[in-house]
């Protein structure tokens, strides 16, 4: 990390105290009277409003009640930069992502946040590709910026779901929508829990983000790591989160609807939007 | 460097050579198929692997390059495990930066260019482990890199690097001789035609001993020549005893 | 990466073939290539593998550095992963051209071993809260011709076999401590490698999927799973890959394959390692010069 060390005026050699703090007390912010209780199948109030940034050609934004925060703006189509090398152009467009957190999003604890973007910003890109129909866009790019205000926990599942609106926002031609969902295992083991919140997520074994394009049935991305215990567990970890997505499509689908209206029926009624209810999931 | 003795009394180097005695080498061309030509070549523990790809049309910007002949593209890099401390970066360094340029100059001088104009020779090396003498190792993996590329050139480019010690003049250098300090003489050497393509010394050297040192790389360059040349007859009579008869 | 170009009439004779379990090299969907895997060929290195798959040429060096622990593991060293994509490979890796590639595979490793099982990162500690060893294992791209990732955890697992850490001492003076490096060459920590999971990536080809594909199947596929297995099949890592997507059962299926196949994978390649091993001095080095 690139930080002046000479300028702080402490002892050559210094340790974080938080490494003399008894292991109990560190974990003291989850509860675990709060994780028992938890159904693993509860996906957590979601509220998403399409359209909000006048500058972008699309825009969304997404919350998780576990205050999860993200933002995703759509630029272009524009002509492709660069690239010239391949002889007669490409036919298909390129999608460009990028996965940013706004370096207040996270703990300060958090262990290096630039490291994973490039990461996260292809795992994006995968997913988006299949949803976009790229081909009609030759010779051209679309640019599609997810900036994770605060990081609630399942930060690219949300990503993901605002990334799809956006891009429906900015009219893009799209094959469905990508609903996304996160999931975790807890390190003691036992079933894997839809939508983890962030101490969750921290103290989890094993992680999944599942990204779908619920009407065709089709995932689109795939991205998880972790020690997943009993051999079949990841296919029912899988199947968790399908099922998990498919009851978000609905809310997506009807933040997107709501968005269309409030265009339709143009700008005056300003308070609508006030009054406007978020959408809340149903956990079953 | 006082208590390592380079040079014995006896005449013999720390790996035990002689004054003018080249390290080991072994060498074999054509270790992949999908580069136009390729070769790895050890020069006792100095490894390389050098690629060629080309003659092939221009790629980026065609402004740097040059109207009536090919251009000659050369990237050294050397792997991050090649040195005993680890190197952060393969290439883009202040070092492996001089030494594409000194490789550059090196095959422009060799190299038929204006066989091929408006198109680009592209000569990766790649350095697997370093022990002295890389950029002599580098131009000879590149020079049976591209002989098995078929790229016309006007002699082999023999590489060498030579120092004096004890007033002796001493071919060939390893890791521990480089790292003494004492004067250093690159040289590539075009054999047949007597023709010098790059000489590059280092440290000072009173003019009177560099005949001698020069002398001592351009013998160590000719032995080389006979190797060099003895690796590719050997490996044209396995291609042709494949290609049957 | 480096691409082939496919024309239509192509593509659709592998798709055929795939469909009918015949692929263009002969071999069956569920057959990896023939792979050569040789250690120990870098003598500077702690531990170092070539692994040659098909046209996958991959070369590992592992070294092992003295450094600090991390602050949240005070006791437990480090693996640190480089993927140098060199201009050896294709000429549009030249410069900074590879390291979107290297990137990506760095963090793909980095994924697969982020778990507690993998390697025993305690072995690797001198003295809790101030030296451990950190292990870089820097992978070397030469060639490439498809299938990267699984032959890339090949490698890396070969060279982690092969990695000997020299023994230190530590020596409690007043004033501090000292590390005493040990004299005896052959006094070496080696790292268990059975719980090192292994690549396997299925490519999707018209309604099957395919293991170790080509560049040439490659390009036929538009979306692949990869998944890291380890010896007993238990997954450690699960990505989808490429621009595609896929139906929900036919990942059912591919991670059913993919465990079967890396079972198999493991095996075959701790025998290799086991026979090499063996061999011990008498062992002829092969290198490049074969």
């Amino acid at each position: 990390m690139p930080l002046d060390h000479r300028r702080v005026p402490g002892p050559e050699e210094s340790q974080s105290p938080l490494l003399f703090v008894p292991s109990s007390a560190q974990d003291g912010e989850a509860p675990p009277a709060q994780e028992a209780s938890r159904d693993p199948t509860a996906l957590q109030p979601l509220f998403a409003r399409v359209g909000l940034l006048s500058q972008a050609k699309g825009s969304a934004y997404v919350e998780l009640d576990g205050g999860t925060k993200v933002l995703c703006a759509v630029a272009g189509p524009r002509e492709a930069a660069g690239g010239g090398g391949g002889g007669g152009g490409e036919p298909r467009g390129r999608l460009v992502c990028e996965f940013r957190r706004a370096p207040f999003s996270g703990r300060g604890a958090r262990s290096r946040p630039g490291e994973r973007e490039p990461e996260l910003s292809l795992a994006l890109q995968e997913a988006l590709e299949p949803a976009v129909r790229l081909a009609r866009y030759p010779r051209a790019q679309l640019e599609v910026s997810a900036l994770v205000l605060q990081d609630g926990g399942s930060a690219l599942a949300a990503a993901l779901c605002a990334a799809g609106l956006a891009l429906a926002d900015a009219g893009v031609e799209l094959y469905d929508l990508v609903a996304a969902c996160a999931l975790c295992r807890p390190p003691s083991g036992g079933e894997w829990l839809l939508q983890p919140r962030e101490a969750e997520e921290r103290a989890a074994a094993a992680r999944l983000t599942v990204a779908l394009l619920p009407s065709l049935n089709q995932v689109a991305g795939l991205l998880g790591s972790g020690q997943g215990g009993a051999p079949d567990s990841w296919a029912q970890a899988l199947r968790l989160a399908l099922d998990g997505c498919q009851r978000l499509y609905p809310l997506l689908r009807q933040s997107l609807l709501r968005a269309a209206k409030r265009a339709a029926t143009a700008e005056p009624s300003e308070e609508e939007d006030a009054a406007e209810a978020p959408a809340a999931t149903t956990g079953t | 460097m006082a208590g390592l003795e380079l040079l014995s009394e006896q005449g013999f180097r720390l790996d035990g050579r002689r004054a003018g005695e080249l390290r080991q080498l072994r060498a074999r061309m054509g270790v992949f198929a999908q580069a136009d030509g390729s070769a790895y070549l050890e020069q006792g523990n100095t490894k390389a692997l050098a690629v060629v790809y080309g003659p092939h049309e221009l790629r980026g910007s065609r402004g740097k390059a040059p109207h009536a002949q090919a251009l000659v593209n050369c990237q050294y890099s050397m792997a991050t495990f090649s040195t005993a401390e680890r190197k952060r970066r393969p290439h883009g360094d202040r070092a492996s930066a001089e030494m594409s340029l000194h490789l550059k100059q090196t095959f422009e001088a060799a190299l038929l260019t204006r066989l091929f104009p408006r198109s680009q020779i592209d000569i990766y090396v790649q350095i697997l482990q370093a022990d002295g003498g890389n950029y002599c190792a580098a131009v000879n993996a590149a020079t049976l890199a591209l002989l098995d590329a078929g790229i016309p050139m006007r002699d082999y480019v023999c590489a060498c690097s030579a120092g004096f010690l004890e007033d002796t003049a001493l071919a060939d250098l390893n890791y521990v001789e480089e790292a003494a300090g004492g004067p250093q003489l690159a040289l590539a050497l075009l054999p047949q035609a007597q023709h010098i393509a790059l000489l590059e010394l280092n440290a000072r050297l009173h003019q009177d001993h560099l005949p001698r040192v020069l002398d001592a790389a351009t013998q160590a360059c000719r032995h080389l020549h006979a190797l060099l040349d003895r690796v590719v007859r050997e490996h044209l009579r396995d291609a042709a005893a494949l290609l049957g008869k | 990466m480096a691409s082939v170009v496919l024309s239509e009439a192509e593509k659709v004779y592998i798709m055929h073939g795939v469909q009918e379990d015949l692929r263009v090299d002969g071999r069956s969907c569920e057959d990896y290539r023939c792979a050569e895997v040789e250690t120990d060929v870098v003598s500077n290195t702690s531990g170092s593998a070539r692994v040659k798959l098909g046209h996958t040429d991959i070369l590992v060096g592992v070294k092992a550095e003295m450094g600090t622990p991390k602050l949240d593991k005070p006791n437990e060293g480090s693996l640190e992963f480089f993927v140098d994509c060199s201009a050896n490979a294709t000429p549009e890796f030249e410069g900074r051209g590879g390291e979107e590639l290297g990137t990506e595979i760095a963090n793909t490793l980095y994924r697969i071993f982020n778990n507690e099982s993998s390697i025993d990162l305690k072995l690797l500690c001198i003295n809790p809260r101030e030296h451990c060893w950190v292990l870089y294992v820097d992978v070397l791209l030469l060639e490439c011709g498809g299938n990267l990732f699984d032959a890339i955890s090949l490698a890396v697992k070969a060279a982690l076999f092969n990695t000997r850490i020299p023994k230190v001492r530590v020596l409690e003076d007043e004033g501090g401590r000292e590390i005493e490096l040990s004299d005896d060459p052959f006094d070496c920590i080696r790292l268990n490698v059975d719980n090192v999971p292994c690549i396997v990536t299925l490519s999707k080809i018209g309604h099957r999927h395919i293991v170790d594909a080509t560049l040439q199947e490659e390009a036929c596929s538009l979306a692949s799973l990869l998944i890291s297995v380890t010896s007993r099949g238990a997954l450690t890592c699960m990505k989808k890959m490429g621009r595609g997507s896929l139906d929900p059962e036919s990942i059912f299926e591919m991670m059913e394959t993919g465990k079967r196949v890396g079972k198999l994978l493991h095996s075959s390649l701790q025998t290799v390692l086991d026979e090499e091993e063996n061999l011990g001095t008498a062992r002829k080095k092969v290198g490049f010069l074969g």
